[in-house]
């Protein structure tokens, strides 16, 4: 009897290590693989900046090519260094590309995937410097259901033929959100589009006209005021109020005649969200006194005086 | 023998410090990088750098006097990089204001970065 007890015990203390002693074996060996595909993303990226500086081939194969999972590694690695960098040479990224087969592998997994997951490797496949009937390849995902990957395919088609571009956005069929314009801008911060903004903010269509909005913003193109005061003027909510917050950026005077006509109109909770734009600008409170009703004047002082950025930056 | 020039890589994102410092492989300095600003202290405790390139803003914005703990009293004044991938104008002013010599963005030119760093350590 105390055998048998003494066989159910030692039976219940197994069954509970040995998931215990897999699980921490797991972890274990992930954190290995981690730490060694670390060190190898380490040494290839040195190999590849400095074939990229040194105009000469890059030695291949790269050390990350013998790791588990390698082209996974490699297209996030290379589309990592692609969207940090810009006026490199892109030889040496293409000839890795084609040794490893990235191409194909994207193709594949984007084919084989749905959601975010296809998004992602959408967005790698738009860093890559692939070839165009890859790129081509990608064209169908512009009706995915997924909107995220919608946006990636764009992104794509942006990459493969800048000069229809503008054709794309304007056909992207919804309303770009911040992030996605910001996505874009990055494109443009690599040189991969034309930084024209006038075409743009006084295109027809409204994704165009927030990329124009965004140009003018990031760069702080001041001679754009006038076509900023007409989409202030226009009756499209969201992009009177983008061209608000440009014209608050670029600290430019808010007593326009479109700028008073348009604050007027707005909500409270609109013109509150306005009021800490402009303190977080910096305006003082004489240069936007035409646009505050009695209540507000000592709210937006209050505002001025309580702005937490003094404390933090002066 | 005169020493090497030392140059210092903060940053918690592995790929971008290891980017940094691939691109300024054969200056001839002494390179290397720190994850955190506990690291940082350890070091800045031992070391003197000549520069230091920091590739986040939030080491400035975290309350920890990072421009008195790399330039102490009565030792050389390293010059101080920031590249990020913020570019709202209060950030770029709020950094140079309180002493930073350069602030440059992501997408970054490793070459120019490169001809910066190799002026900045010619000074």
């Amino acid at each position: 009897m105390m055998r048998i007890l003494y066989m159910l015990y030692t039976a219940a203390v197994c069954a509970a290590l040995v998931p215990l002693a897999a699980v921490t074996l797991d972890r274990l060996l992930r954190r290995r693989r981690r730490n060694r595909d670390r060190q190898l993303c380490s040494c290839s990226i040195r190999q590849i900046v400095a074939a990229q500086l040194s105009d000469r081939a890059a030695e291949v194969p790269l050390p990350l090519g013998r790791a588990v999972g390698r082209r996974r590694l490699l297209s996030e690695l290379l589309s990592e260094l692609v969207s940090a960098t810009y006026g490199l040479d892109t030889a040496p990224v293409r000839r890795i590309v084609e040794r490893y087969g990235l191409d194909r592998w994207l193709l594949r997994r984007i084919r084989f995937s749905r959601g975010c997951r296809r998004a992602r490797y959408l967005k790698w496949l738009a860093d890559l410097p692939v070839g165009g009937p890859a790129r081509d390849a990608a064209k169908r995902y512009l009706a995915d259901p997924c909107r995220e990957v919608r946006f990636c395919a764009l992104l794509v088609r942006i990459v493969a033929a800048p000069e229809e571009a503008l054709r794309a956005i304007a056909g992207f069929g919804a309303p770009l959100t911040d992030g996605e314009v910001a996505e874009v801008l990055h494109l443009l911060r690599r040189g991969l589009l034309p930084i024209a903004y006038r075409p743009l903010v006084g295109a027809s269509d409204a994704n165009l006209r927030r990329l124009g909005l965004a140009i003018v913003g990031q760069f702080g193109v001041e001679e754009a005021e006038p076509e900023l005061l007409h989409i202030v003027a226009s009756d499209e909510a969201a992009l009177s109020a983008a061209a608000l917050r440009v014209l608050a950026s670029m600290h430019r005077p808010m007593r326009r005649r479109e700028v008073i006509a348009r604050v007027r109109r707005m909500v409270p909770a609109e013109r509150h969200a306005l009021l800490r734009l402009l303190a977080r600008e910096e305006y003082a409170p004489r240069s936007v006194r035409v646009l505050l009703d009695t209540a507000e004047q000592p709210y937006y002082e209050s505002l001025v005086g309580s702005y937490k950025r003094q404390l933090v930056w002066r | 023998m005169e020493s090497l020039p030392r140059i210092l890589i903060l940053s918690e994102d592995d790929l971008l410090a290891e980017l940094v410092r691939a691109s300024l492989a054969g200056i001839g300095a002494e390179i290397r990088c720190v994850p955190d600003l506990p690291a940082l202290e350890r070091l800045a405790d031992r070391l003197v750098f000549d520069l230091v390139i920091a590739l986040h803003v939030w080491p400035f914005r975290c309350g920890c006097d990072i421009l008195r703990l790399l330039r102490p009293d009565r030792l050389p004044r390293p010059e101080i990089y920031v590249v990020s991938w913020e570019q709202s104008e209060q950030t770029v002013l709020g950094l140079l204001e309180c002493g930073v010599d350069q602030y440059l963005t992501f997408p970054l030119n490793l070459m120019r970065l490169r001809g910066k760093v190799i002026g900045a350590l010619m000074r």
